[in-house]
């Protein structure tokens, strides 16, 4: 499984996928939307794991464009709101149940990324 | 039709006072998630010890560091809302303008950094004093904040000097693009009429002058 994380806050996102590198899930980590878009041309992912508020592009923007690029790719958003969160937009672009709340429990995500990959 | 400003203007106070909780929340949301991947980050590395793995004690005392200086952010973070929430407790008080500035600075620094500006309050020349309904205040220095941060130059860095003599005292947010839209709501009028104070657009910045009398009290 090859992930990509992406989320402003660098300290939270950093230990994540170091945390998910012991667990043997090969990860990249990027602050910016836009960055993540430039790794998602060159690299090979299966999931995508996007803060849903981040500077400049939003992550239900980005999920639409890493969308577009790799058409297979599996998406998640993490959030740290409830209310603002749109469901909706997010669900079209990543399925039902396609989002996580901070802070994120890793076995949580991990057990998500798994059904993903199976296809449940 | 008829405008109840009283209304309006209670609405758009909670409105701030709404704005300002929630993008507390949020920043206090991400410091929980920053404690909770290292302390997890601190487990992982612990039954890693336990099977065997060498310890790397230099490792961990980077982690516990990384959460002391969390727990003192939130700590800040939760002082500044105190201080703002009790903000209601009175309708006027003495205040030092440069200290509500630095609160709004610090309440509404998430909103900043989301659309990549910063923002630094310089200090005043002298201590200056004021005797204002602060919580209005607050809430015009917080949307000025907030307008000259979405319409900031390409610096992306606002400004903020206060300068007062005996009668008057300025504030002005630079840094801001002059050809966007000007700064007007009925709303920002009312609390402009409320404080006594006028504000201006120059060439760059945006300029508030309130026509207080320093030496004001409670007690006059």
């Amino acid at each position: 499984m090859y992930v990509l994380l992406v989320d402003d806050e660098k300290e939270l996102i950093s230990t994540l996928a170091e945390r998910l590198s012991f667990r043997n899930i090969k990860t990249d980590w990027i602050t910016s939307g836009e960055e993540a878009l430039r790794l998602v041309q060159k690299n090979d992912y299966d999931i995508a794991v996007l803060d849903i508020k981040m500077p400049g592009i939003s992550g239900i923007e980005l999920g639409e464009k890493i969308r577009e690029i790799c058409p297979d790719i599996h998406i998640l958003f993490c959030t740290g709101q409830g209310l603002d969160f749109n469901y909706k937009a997010g669900s079209a672009i990543g399925g039902e149940d396609s989002y996580l709340f901070k802070p994120i429990d890793i076995n949580n995500l991990i057990g998500k990324m798994n059904e993903l990959m199976e296809g449940v | 039709m008829i405008v109840n400003t009283d209304w309006n203007l209670s609405t758009e106070s909670l409105k701030f006072f709404g704005k300002v909780t929630a993008t507390v929340a949020h920043e206090l949301n991400n410091t929980i998630g920053i404690i909770n991947e290292n302390a997890g980050l601190m487990e992982d590395l612990g039954l890693m010890a336990k099977q065997g793995h060498p310890a790397d004690i230099d490792k961990w005392i980077s982690i516990c560091k990384k959460i002391s200086e969390q727990v003192k952010n939130s700590h800040e973070t939760i002082s500044s809302l105190n201080r703002f929430a009790h903000c209601t407790d009175e309708e006027k008080k003495t205040v030092n303008p440069e200290i509500l500035l630095n609160l709004v600075l610090n309440l509404l620094k998430r909103p900043l950094a989301q659309i990549e500006v910063s923002a630094e309050v310089l200090p005043a020349e002298e201590p200056i004093e004021i005797y204002i309904r602060h919580f209005l205040f607050l809430k015009l220095m917080g949307e000025c904040l907030l307008y000259a941060a979405d319409n900031a130059d390409q610096n992306k860095k606002i400004i903020i000097s206060i300068n007062s003599d005996a009668k008057r005292l300025g504030i002005k947010f630079s840094g801001v693009n002059k050809t966007k839209s000007n700064f007007h709501s009925n709303t920002i009028e009312e609390v402009l009429k409320i404080l006594d104070a006028k504000i201006t657009q120059e060439e760059g910045k945006i300029c508030l002058l309130f026509f207080l009398d320093k030496h004001d009290s409670e007690n006059n």
